[in-house]
């Protein structure tokens, strides 16, 4: 039982809440719980809706606007050579994102079968056969740091540029195959905001990209420009 | 300017512009299978007050563009946007909300139940799984152990 709230009308309800106040509803009861794990609608909200195989958005010429997930933006991304497991925490508690099953949520809704993860002019395709999930995508992230550093195009001082998240620019479907989403991780500009805030303004936005380069180190080469041969490794399987 | 009557679940007549009336999806299909009526329409699922409710929404409406067809896979708006005349409609208190909610769907007044629905929406945001059955009289059917593994894998989107 739902108390005064219609069974039949909890789904037009919680479509209105994002991931996050949804989640928030998933344990008032067990009617909740069903409608938040059966219905399509709920679950393309929670990032937790597989890809389909033929989705009526892959419509040759039209654009199609992919939601990433949240967990993205309230993680934090260490680059290392340690375990990524160990490099991927939340931003407040500290604790792996790995260790929740938001991990396996997929990426970005609607869920697809290949993301691509673009970083300094390279892109790197991420793929998972039932759909690529949020740890997929930052397998991909970290594959491309690691590349991307190795190869010398990239010197990112994670401590000034924190990792944000990402960002996905809108673009058009390829005709007859579909689109994959194309996902640019972005940055927090720290030493930008603690100028502004020294100043007495207002941070207007913190976010960077590294096609900004605040402080590209001279003595390296300009990132290739894209669509460049994939690096290696050319793919990365997302489970 | 032609009108039509509606009788209400507790047998009240209430005379409404047709044009009012026919935001009713349920009332235009009805007027259009059965051509001019006299006789006051049977509305056997709402009561009198209920009804002039929704009328009056309707009629603050009447000069609204058609609903757009709905293809529920990317139609999910933020739950805030709903317009100050329709917020201040909607300070009722809980019971005629969700009358107003049901009354809405039996009558197939897609708009009605977009802000019925989204007025609860806002009513469950920023609570807690506690407080959200204390405002809808919900009973936790969950164990002690149930509920604390759901609060354990959600833990991630916890506001801190």
């Amino acid at each position: 039982m739902t108390g005064q709230i219609p069974p039949y009308l909890l789904v037009d309800i919680l479509r209105n809440l994002n991931t996050k106040e949804l989640l928030k509803t998933q344990s008032v009861s067990k009617t909740f719980h069903e409608e938040l794990t059966t219905r399509a609608l709920l679950r393309r909200i929670l990032f937790t809706l597989p890809p389909t195989l033929s989705p009526a958005e892959e419509v040759p010429g039209l654009s199609i606007t992919y939601d990433l997930h949240p967990v993205f933006r309230l993680s934090e991304y260490i680059p290392g050579p340690t375990p990524l497991c160990s490099r991927v925490l939340l931003r407040d508690s500290g604790w792996p994102v790995s260790r929740y099953p938001v991990c396996l949520a997929f990426a970005c809704a609607p869920a697809c079968t290949k993301v691509e993860v673009e970083l300094c002019g390279a892109v790197l395709v991420v793929e998972g056969a039932e759909g690529v999930s949020v740890f997929g995508v930052l397998e991909g992230l970290d594959a491309l740091m690691n590349e991307r550093h190795a190869n010398g195009r990239l010197c990112w001082d994670s401590v000034q540029f924190p990792f944000a998240g990402f960002r996905t620019p809108l673009l058009p479907s390829t005709s007859g195959g579909g689109s994959s989403p194309r996902l640019i991780p972005e940055f927090h500009n720290l030493p930008e905001i603690t100028r502004q805030l020294s100043h007495g303004k207002t941070a207007t936005s913190s976010l960077i990209t590294f096609e900004d380069q605040i402080s590209p180190p001279a003595s390296l080469p300009s990132p290739i420009p894209h669509p460049p041969p994939p690096p290696p490794p050319p793919s990365s399987s997302s489970t | 300017m032609s009108e039509i009557k509606l009788l209400s679940s507790d047998q009240a007549t209430i005379t409404v512009e047709k044009s009012v009336a026919e935001r009713s999806i349920l009332i235009k299909n009805m007027l259009e299978d059965v051509g001019e009526v006299t006789e006051a329409i049977p509305i056997p699922n709402v009561n009198e007050n209920v009804l002039k409710k929704v009328i009056e929404w309707c009629e603050h409406h009447k000069g609204d563009p058609p609903a757009q067809a709905d293809d529920d896979s990317d139609s999910r708006k933020k739950s805030s946007d709903i317009d100050e005349w329709d917020q201040k409609f909607m300070q009722v208190d809980q019971e005629m909300l969700f009358e107003i909610i049901l009354a809405a769907n039996y009558l197939d007044i897609k708009p009605l139940l977009d802000v019925g629905c989204k007025t609860v929406a806002n009513m469950i945001k920023g609570k807690s799984p506690e407080e959200i059955r204390k405002t809808f009289n919900i009973q936790n059917d969950f164990t002690p152990e149930e509920e604390e593994q759901i609060r354990r894998e959600n833990e991630w989107a916890e506001d801190r």
